[in-house]
């Protein structure tokens, strides 16, 4: 036997490698036939990849003291070879990684790509949404920008307008009296070590969860129904050379874009890294327009439509805000026990699955819009509109999805 | 060829096959009640094996007890074999073993919550942080009418107000307009009557007011007389940072701590 081999099953015996690598990776069937909204899970792997590494060297060179931060970021950028590559790919790697994850999750939406039994894979996915908005928050802390720390400000005061344990525990959680420096060093050990280890550790979950369930495609047909005599679907393909060769091209595309922006528009025309955080955190001057990275805009601008507390019940607005804020990420959650739909995908759900799903898309990109722009009466009107034109489609899914009619799914692909 | 993998296949109860490293036959594996019986099939085929596996058991057990053939269909799964008996039921003393779990899980619980206290108290503001959280003096004798000083005090902005008599009548008429037109505490709620002292800092989202004191119609109000408006979402205050009706913020601006000492403002100290 060649010693290659015998290396291999010597590892084998004492680790699983080639089945687990059959399991995970070469062999695992994937649908024969899907779109290119399938190609974002495979992105978004390479997006966080980038964000490790480079991650990793901006690290070597950052400082995460009040006095020292900004500085840091500007010697990165200024004096240390390639700085500017490594921290302009992770900033624009940050956008990037909302963009794909957005689609991704729209993607889920659409096909249902969380019905039984994906429901774990769809549930682990909320919870990475929900931690890259933490990550991306704790990570535009670090320059020490007048952004980041009037952003900072903005989002912990939230924490502080819950009732009666609001105060202590802004005031634990900035570990100071107003955002400081110490607020700035934990949020650095936040960023750096317990996001992203926990990221980390639901990515496999996610993947795992995904390959015991098998991934689906846009006609939601099930692909395990008939299988050949060696066990592969006949509607399905071993991931390796398939896939892997079938998202290359797609890395590759999604490379000439990302790069393009990161050496010719890495600032994204304020949208990606705002203006105002190129000047140092000042505690004493807010900036005149304070508003969020592109990709909070429209969670941010749910926050901002609730202009009305619930006096009785002692609920200001500011918490009210908050509440129907989480409740925003929270309702993502639940989808899949709020789609009683005998289909998965949206081709063969019936009219009102279709409305509900551009009314959606349509409000999430209004609020997105609104969330970049200074409030004024009528702006503020349409994001309370779009508030409850985001919310709709979860709150009556469980009434269309049941009764509305379908149409019949394919036996095969 | 299946003899290079080396791990066991369970058959049934008590059954599993095994494959050794050196070895091309399979070998098989009886556990009848904690005995243990192995020896190598001599064959290489796994039905075979499964076959010889079967019959040697129903060897070692006798006529009338013979395994039934379709207890070999199960599904093949890994597992480890364990040739320990399980402890006899009757023995099991199941108050004892309740009030061990318990125990032992209250006493765990202290421990994670008593290891959790020095973690989560670093995280309070330290010493130094409360150090510097300390009151601040500003002398009011520089501070013309209608001008505003700014003051830093535990790194909020604190606005000191010298009102203008005008002002100062202004502001009862404004009560129609404030959602809290209350001003038992006095007309610049503070216990002197010409200043009035406010954080800057918006009650809705943490951005800094600007003052606008001059009596004129604005982009925010045609009827302004005078006051604090915020940029960022459009709450407006009135001169004594009292917040208007229908604005995102929802409380008056803050009056922090503050004492007077003749010309003298004590800012964290009342």
């Amino acid at each position: 036997m060649a010693s290659k081999n015998s290396l291999m099953s010597w590892i084998d015996r004492r680790l699983p490698v080639t089945e687990n690598l059959e399991r995970h990776l070469t062999k695992h069937p994937v649908p024969s036939k899907v779109n290119f909204f399938y190609l974002f899970g495979a992105l978004l792997m390479v997006v966080f990849m980038i964000q490790v590494i480079t991650g990793i060297w901006l690290m070597m060179f950052y400082t995460n003291t009040e006095e020292g931060a900004f500085a840091s970021v500007e010697y990165i950028m200024r004096d240390v070879e390639y700085g500017w590559l490594m921290r302009y790919m992770h900033s624009t790697g940050a956008s990037a990684f909302f963009f794909l994850m957005y689609f991704h999750m729209f993607r889920g939406l659409l096909y249902g790509s969380y019905q039984k039994p994906k429901e774990l894979v769809w549930l682990f996915g909320c919870f990475l949404l929900f931690l890259l908005m933490a990550e991306g928050f704790l990570g535009y802390v670090l320059p020490w920008g007048q952004m980041s720390y009037w952003a900072a400000n903005v989002i912990l005061s939230l924490f502080g307008a819950i009732p009666f344990i609001g105060e202590s525990l802004q005031v634990w959680i900035q570990g100071d009296y107003v955002l400081s420096g110490a607020t700035l060093s934990r949020f650095f050990a936040l960023h750096v070590v317990v996001v992203p280890l926990l990221m980390i550790a639901l990515v496999v979950f996610h993947i795992f969860a995904l390959h015991e369930v098998g991934a689906g495609n846009p006609e939601g047909v099930d692909i395990e129904k008939y299988r050949d005599k060696t066990g592969m679907p006949l509607d399905g393909k071993p991931f390796h050379p398939y896939k892997t060769f079938g998202a290359l091209p797609a890395i590759g595309v999604f490379f000439i874009v990302f790069f393009a922006i990161v050496y010719y528009a890495p600032t994204g025309g304020g949208y990606f890294i705002e203006k105002p955080n190129f000047e140092e955190a000042n505690f004493l001057k807010t900036p005149e327009h304070i508003a969020p990275v592109w990709y909070y805009a429209p969670f941010y601008s749910i926050l901002r439509a609730v202009t009305f507390g619930i006096p009785f019940l002692g609920i200001t607005s500011k918490f009210l805000g908050f509440i129907i804020f989480a409740a925003s990420i929270a309702i993502l959650f639940i989808v899949p026990w709020l789609d009683r739909s005998k289909v998965q995908s949206i081709r063969y759900k019936g009219i009102f699955s279709k409305i509900a799903m551009i009314m959606f898309a349509t409000s999430f990109i209004t609020l997105g819009y609104l969330g970049t722009k200074p409030v004024n009466e009528i702006r503020t009107l349409i994001a309370q509109i779009c508030t409850i034109f985001y919310f709709l489609p979860f709150i009556l899914m469980p009434i269309y999805t049941k009764y509305e009619k379908t149409l019949e799914v394919p036996d095969r692909l | 060829m299946q003899g290079k993998k080396a791990k066991h296949i369970h058959i049934s109860e008590g059954m599993s096959l095994y494959t050794r490293d050196r070895s091309p036959f399979y070998w098989g594996y009886i556990n009848i009640d904690g005995e243990v019986f192995k020896k190598s099939l001599k064959t290489e085929d796994k039905d075979e094996a499964i076959k010889l596996l079967t019959l040697w058991k129903d060897e070692i057990l006798g006529e009338g007890k013979k395994v039934l053939s379709q207890k070999i269909n199960m599904p093949v799964k890994k597992t480890l074999i364990s040739n320990t008996k399980p402890f006899p039921k009757e023995k099991i003393n199941a108050t004892r073993r309740k009030a061990l779990q318990i125990t032992s899980s209250v006493v765990g619980a202290v421990t994670v919550a008593g290891f959790a206290v020095p973690f989560l108290s670093a995280w309070q503001p330290s010493e130094r942080a409360k150090a510097l959280g300390a009151s601040v003096k500003y002398d009011l004798s520089k501070l013309e009418p209608g001008a505003m000083a700014v003051v830093e005090w535990r790194r909020t902005p604190i606005f000191i107000v010298h009102q203008t008599s005008e002002a100062i009548k202004n502001l009862p008429s404004l009560n129609q307009k404030v959602a809290n037109p209350a001003l038992e505490e006095g007309v610049s709620r503070t216990t002197n009557d010409k200043f009035s002292v406010v954080k800057g800092v918006c009650t809705h989202l943490s951005c800094a007011p600007k003052y606008h004191p001059e009596i004129e119609p604005k982009a925010w109000d045609e009827e302004w007389k005078g006051g604090f408006f915020c940029p960022c979402h459009g709450s407006k205050f009135d001169l004594a940072g009292r917040v208007y009706k229908n604005v995102p913020a929802p409380t008056n601006l803050e009056v922090p701590p503050h004492s007077f000492e003749g010309d003298t403002l004590i800012i964290g100290e009342a």
